[in-house]
């Protein structure tokens, strides 16, 4: 696929996301004109920019649209439930003659039944008075004929027009269907001899005479796809000094001998109207304040205007060249450290290359920073995925979203969506109960679903929390115990038992539905929630609700790390997760025994033996050293040899190998050479807590 | 000359442009037939459109002919027909 059809697509998804809100915001509240606004101009963007690259089936579908929401736009319908569920199907059809246009599919027969039988519908709402009347638009009556403007619209194409996919005959077309082309001239003067013709360089160029109902805004907005690759200037036919401004600005010798030629002007017209110098300097800066005004205008309609789209690989590769960077540099700050001939110069080096650590610090700050993206955009998806879950099963629920503005890597985003979404689906589904039921329990008929998100302790927190039945603690166990996962007389604390949701295979439904109860999927939430070195927990009260809360690493490729030694294994710690270092006393040591766990100021600290846990050699010094790590709400130390010191990180896969090393998120390679292993804090905590050890805060 | 082209668009035109600029040197008159073309773009018009303004300079005819129906609209859109001789 072409840039600009990767473009158009993305552009596309974004106005069919912004219709979906402004649908399901109508479905739960009363329509704003704000709401219908946005929906019009989603599905006018669309058809602009489907025109643009010939989809002629878009635009047939997406103009039907387009009227009926005219209609109840201009207040001579009000629309209607039944209304805003026919435009959701109809997002969805467009959705799907986007994918075949963009992809040069046929759509099946059922999918074409499917469109006229939307199309119908439409036609069945708009008011039959008002049929006629947009009809009457094509319908060339003297009154009619009053309201037409005649548009001159001038032409050239960038350098790299041509290789853009986009086609000058749509241009036309277009133009065709909303009006009256009365006079193309192709402008071919610039067309070099054969010898020195790059084919696909675009030379031609066009003046067309437009006639149409249009103002200048509406047809600005037609050629608003291709605007960064066309020089365009448009301008009122009968404002006849404009002309000489255009010669001015295309600055082509022949250009006024084809506008004579073609009858756009007439020698008298130029020669009489040319305005003087100061007139034209000043009208010139008007119709230049005119196309700066429109792109401006352009600009503040669309949302992203101050940002520029970047292809996500792009940033991908950046932050793989970023990572050997850190690496090298790292090298060179253990070179220049481990030099010690020649003071002076040694201390100048070291000083060029801390600044250099400190200048690469900020750019992989950057660079992570692109990469960061709110969390509103993915969440607002749930929306209609959630309101159609509810209504497909009789339920009434509220899904109240906060914390849009939270940031969150790319990539973590995307592979959260899925896990979110199947919670999302299994709190209404299981968790959410019928409103009569609801009632019988002196419960609101209506249930309510949060979503939220915020930042906490380095990590990015994502809750989903219901109103409905809570978990059955004895269901699930009984379940457990019946599917083998625990024994019978397994004496396990409330949460154990809400976690075993997470086990393969355990779903404690009594029906199953098409929505979930099949006990496929939770597992498979929490696998792809620790794969993104997450951690997943359940609160439950039965009668009142559930409430999930997962956190997540803010990102994922490169982190603040803390060198530390084992043995003769260096490990690294990430920064966000250490509360404190504190070294082993030898009292300490005698009074913790045989125990694993010490006595910190008072309160009781287990202890993780890294050296036990992964079968590390006998100590290098006789210290011994103490790293407080932490996760939500619970700590744990972890007992190392020595404290190195501060190390940015790259993260490394292990391979599949060490797929089975728990507690272990990847390795990282020093700038010796050494490898070191990055530890998982919430795994290595979460696996101290099945041993009952792990302390809450 | 055409016989073994189908389209003339974006991904034929440089090799088109070889075998005109070739011909031209050959002979004093060209005839384009397209016969064979089932397909044409911008990109191919605006070479047709340097062939015979490179075949007037040189004082050599050309006869550009037999367009299908669909490659003559495509070429009536863009309102070149007469500079290239294809009125009928």
């Amino acid at each position: 696929m072409n840039e600009e059809l990767e473009i158009f697509l993305e552009d596309c998804d974004d106005q069919l996301q912004m219709m979906e809100n402004a649908l399901v915001e109508m479905q739960s509240a009363e329509a704003t004109e704000e709401n219908i606004g946005a929906i019009f101009r989603a599905v006018h963007t669309i058809k602009g920019s489907a025109g643009m690259f010939g989809f002629e089936d878009i635009v047939t579908f997406t103009h039907t649209c387009e009227n009926l929401f005219d209609v109840i736009r201009q207040g001579e319908l009000k629309i209607n439930s039944e209304m805003v569920s026919l435009f959701l199907l109809c997002k969805d059809y467009i959705e799907k003659l986007i994918d075949s246009a963009v992809n040069d599919e046929e759509l099946s027969e059922e999918e074409n039944q499917l469109g006229k039988e939307l199309i119908e519908a439409l036609l069945s709402f708009i008011p039959s008075e008002e049929i006629p009347k947009k009809k009457s638009i094509l319908l060339k009556d003297e009154e009619e004929k009053s309201l037409k403007n005649r548009w001159h619209i001038s032409i050239r194409f960038n350098k790299d027009f041509f290789t853009t996919g986009m086609s000058i005959h749509s241009i036309f077309n277009f133009l065709n269907s909303m009006g009256t082309v009365l006079i193309n001239a192709p402008i071919i003067y610039k067309i070099p001899l054969l010898e020195d013709l790059n084919p696909i360089f675009p030379y031609i160029g066009f003046e067309i005479l437009y006639e149409g109902t249009q103002s200048q805004e509406a047809l600005e907005d037609v050629f608003e796809f291709i605007q960064e690759d066309v020089s365009l200037v448009i301008f009122e036919a009968k404002n006849l000094e404009e002309y000489d401004l255009l010669l001015q600005i295309r600055d082509e010798e022949l250009l006024q001998e084809e506008l004579l030629r073609y009858s756009f002007i007439t020698p008298k017209v130029t020669q009489v109207d040319t305005p003087e110098p100061l007139k034209i300097q000043e009208k010139e800066n008007t119709i230049r304040n005119k196309e700066l005004k429109s792109d401006v205008s352009k600009q503040s309609s669309k949302k992203s205007s101050a940002s520029l789209r970047v292809d996500s690989q792009k940033i991908d590769i950046l932050i793989n060249y970023m990572s050997e960077i850190v690496i090298a540099n790292s090298k060179i700050l253990a070179l220049v450290s481990s030099d010690d001939e020649e003071e002076e110069e040694e201390s100048e080096l070291q000083e060029a290359a801390q600044n250099m650590k400190q200048l690469l610090e900020y750019v992989r700050d950057g660079i992570m920073d692109i990469r960061m993206v709110q969390v509103g955009d993915s969440f607002n998806k749930f929306r209609r995925i959630v309101n159609d879950t509810s209504k497909k099963i009789g339920k009434d629920v509220e899904f109240v979203i906060s914390g849009e503005e939270t940031e969150l890597d790319k990539t973590v985003i995307e592979r959260v969506s899925d896990p979110l979404l199947h919670m999302l689906r299994n709190s209404i589904d299981h968790g959410i109960e019928l409103p009569k039921e609801r009632e019988k329990n002196g419960k609101s008929p209506r249930g309510r679903v949060d979503l939220r998100a915020y930042p906490d302790a380095g990590s990015i927190v994502i809750e989903i929390e219901d109103d409905g039945k809570g978990l059955d603690k004895e269901k699930i166990l009984s379940k457990a115990v019946s599917n083998g996962l625990v024994s019978e007389n397994a004496n396990l604390s409330d949460e154990e038992i809400y976690k075993l949701i997470f086990a393969a295979g355990l779903s404690t439904a009594d029906k199953v539905s098409d929505i979930s109860g099949r006990g496929v999927g939770m597992d498979v939430v929490k696998r792809n929630i620790e794969d993104l070195r997450g951690s997943i927990d359940i609160e439950s009260v039965l009668g009142q609700g559930s409430k999930i809360t997962i956190r997540l690493p803010l990102t994922l490729a490169i982190i603040d790390g803390f060198l530390v030694q084992v043995g003769t294994t260096k490990y690294i710690i990430p920064l966000e997760n250490i509360k404190e270092c504190i070294e082993l006393t030898e009292t300490q040591e005698l009074e913790m025994g045989e125990n694993e766990f010490i006595n910190l100021r008072g309160e009781m600290l287990p202890l993780l033996d890294i050296r036990e846990l992964l079968q590390e050699d006998g100590s290098l010094t006789s210290r011994k050293n103490i790293v407080i790590v932490y996760f939500g709400n619970r700590s744990v130390g972890l007992l190392v040899d020595e404290l190195l010191d501060e190390y940015q990180t790259v993260i490394k896969s292990l391979g599949s190998v060490f797929h089975n090393l728990s507690g272990i998120s990847g390795g990282s390679i020093l700038g010796s050479g050494e490898i070191a292993l990055i530890f998982d804090i919430p795994r290595l905590i979460e696996m101290e807590k099945l041993k009952g050890s792990v302390m809450d805060d | 000359m055409l016989q073994n082209y189908k389209e003339i668009t974006i991904y034929e035109v440089e090799k088109l442009r070889i075998l005109f600029l070739e011909a031209l040197e050959n002979s004093d008159t060209l005839v384009v037939d397209l016969v064979s073309i089932k397909k044409i773009d911008m990109v191919g018009i605006q070479l047709l459109l340097s062939l015979v303004k490179t075949a007037h300079l040189k004082n050599k005819k050309i006869i550009i002919t037999n367009a299908a129906n669909n490659v003559l609209s495509m070429i009536k859109q863009t309102h070149c027909e007469s500079i290239l001789g294809l009125e009928g």
